[in-house]
């Protein structure tokens, strides 16, 4: 997959230049750090490039985050009863077997130089 | 051939995996629909996606010929003082949704093709589907989830006409318009081949005086189908305008596919003030319709359903699923078809029509490829990104 490779037209770059020993620090670093998508059909989302370094040399890979079950299939008496807000403040988990991630748990110790994100959420409203 | 701006091919790949997220929220939202034993709705989906990954770029790029780029966003703004109109966030969402989901998802999870085909066409879809967005929604964003999930469309001059024309709902006129409102529904539904192409709500307009007001069309005479002649003697379109005690509802969300899904789910016992509007035709002028007449309408709907279910019934599957198909590869674009004054041409010079040969290559086998693609598809793959 590619994105292009110098992300010009990212939304935003957050420098990092650290190295997350465990999935949780990074999945801690993007929750801190980013808004992510809110779905009223039960799920919160976010996916984020990494520009990492490895073996000596710089390359991007994305991970994919969630919260709450996906894919968000509930009966309407289930999604009459969530609290959305309340599904927001979970903690987030990596999607491993999604489409769009490239990291796997094996990739950590990873050194993480930056942070980017594609698309701009600033202005998203959340109800 | 149009010669207009595409975006990039970089902004085509961010685009399809932004994309990629809405598709699973609205996809599982109307996930609590049943299956229709009489109509084959997943197999006609499938084969639209066909027809229109592969085609849609050339009716677009004629309507941009026509009308020109601006001509496009100025066909989207004419959401803003129209009611009646198939201008609608789900007519707008499917131009996207449709190609590349039940199109090139489901091809390419098949392997029948490269997720790098066809790019030159996608960055037309996608281009054609962001001037309309951007013009259509009031709020700049893409979707209704990034605006707190509202379809806010009207200008105050029009939202002044519809409150000022509401009336207080008496018990028998409140159960009157619950029967019109749930018939037109039923009808509006299946005269689309039971997709959701024939509903389309819009709102929720907080009146600043405890309501919620909500505009409900129900197209229930899609004339350009040969199978709605059953409803020639109905208007093209009702339009229910309603409002909602706002002390009584937890929330309102109308979706990307302009539906509703309030909380608490039966929102009928708090319904206060409503009227009702016609059109004859897509392009006729707007009439109200007197509330003391809607049971005799909602007989005439029924009556319309039963024959309808005796037409669809003697059809076979073949047929069942050409025209479901038709109602998403001509009914999608029919509305901009329309407005762009080219539909005729369309049809005559383009073959609108006429399914390319791949959809009855397939058609035995799509249930199989259907199988295995859908699921994925939920979640909301099959939007992979171009390799450049």
């Amino acid at each position: 997959m590619s994105w292009g490779g110098n992300f010009d037209l990212a939304w935003k770059k957050i420098p990092v230049g650290k190295e997350f020993k465990k999935p949780e620090e990074l999945v801690a670093f993007v929750e801190k750090e980013t808004k992510f998508y809110k779905w009223y059909s039960g799920y919160y989302s976010q996916i984020a490039v990494l520009r990492i370094k490895k073996d000596g040399s710089e390359k991007t890979v994305n991970v994919t985050l969630i919260k709450g079950k996906y894919p968000p299939m509930y009966t309407p008496e289930e999604r009459q009863k969530m609290d959305f807000d309340k599904l927001g403040e979970q903690p987030a988990n990596i999607l491993w077997d999604g489409e769009w991630n490239e990291i796997k748990p094996e990739d950590f110790p990873m050194n993480v130089m930056e942070v980017i994100l594609p698309f701009d959420m600033s202005k998203v409203i959340y109800i | 051939m149009a010669t207009f701006e595409k975006v990039s091919l970089e902004e085509l790949n961010r685009f399809v995996v932004q994309a990629s997220w809405n598709i699973p929220d609205v996809l599982s939202m109307r996930g609590t629909e049943g299956v229709n034993p009489l109509i084959p709705r997943q197999l006609y989906e499938i084969l639209s996606g066909f027809d229109s990954f592969y085609r849609w770029n050339t009716f677009e790029e004629a309507i941009i010929d026509k009308v020109g780029i601006d001509g496009v966003a100025k066909m989207a703004k004419s959401a803003h003082d129209e009611i009646g109109t198939k201008i609608n966030s789900l007519h707008i969402w499917c131009l996207l949704a449709v190609p590349f989901g039940t199109g090139r998802g489901v091809l390419g999870n098949a392997g029948i093709l490269k997720y790098s085909d066809n790019s030159d066409a996608m960055r037309t879809i996608v281009t054609f589907y962001k001037v309309l967005e951007q013009n259509f929604r009031t709020d700049g964003n893409l979707w209704t989830a990034f605006g707190g999930y509202k379809t806010q469309l009207l200008n105050d001059k029009m939202l002044g006409t519809l409150k000022n024309s509401l009336e207080p709902l008496t018990a028998k006129t409140k159960a009157s318009f619950s029967r019109f409102n749930a018939s037109g529904e039923l009808l509006a539904f299946f005269g689309h081949f039971d997709c959701r192409l024939g509903v389309s709500d819009q709102g929720p307009y907080d009146l600043g005086d405890g309501r919620l007001m909500i505009v409900r069309d129900h197209f229930v005479n899609e004339y350009h189908y040969h199978w709605t002649d059953v409803c020639e003697e109905l208007p093209y379109v009702y339009t229910l305008v309603f409002t909602v005690d706002k002390s009584k509802m937890k929330r309102w969300i109308i979706n990307d596919l302009s539906t509703s899904y309030p909380s608490p789910a039966d929102y009928q016992p708090f319904i206060t003030h409503a009227c009702v509007f016609k059109r004859d035709k897509w392009d006729s002028s707007v009439q109200k319709v007197p509330l003391g007449t809607l049971d005799k309408i909602s007989e005439q709907f029924d009556t319309c359903v039963t024959k309808l279910y005796t037409k669809f019934e003697r059809m076979c599957d073949l047929e069942k699923a050409l025209c479901g198909a038709w109602t998403y590869s001509v009914g999608m674009l029919l509305p901009f078809a329309l407005r762009a004054g080219i539909y005729e041409e369309l049809c005559d010079k383009y073959g609108m029509w006429n399914n390319i040969p791949m959809v009855f290559k397939y058609f035995y086998q799509v249930n199989d490829i259907a199988v295995a693609a859908l699921p994925k598809l939920l979640k909301g793959e099959g939007w992979v990104p171009l390799i450049p």
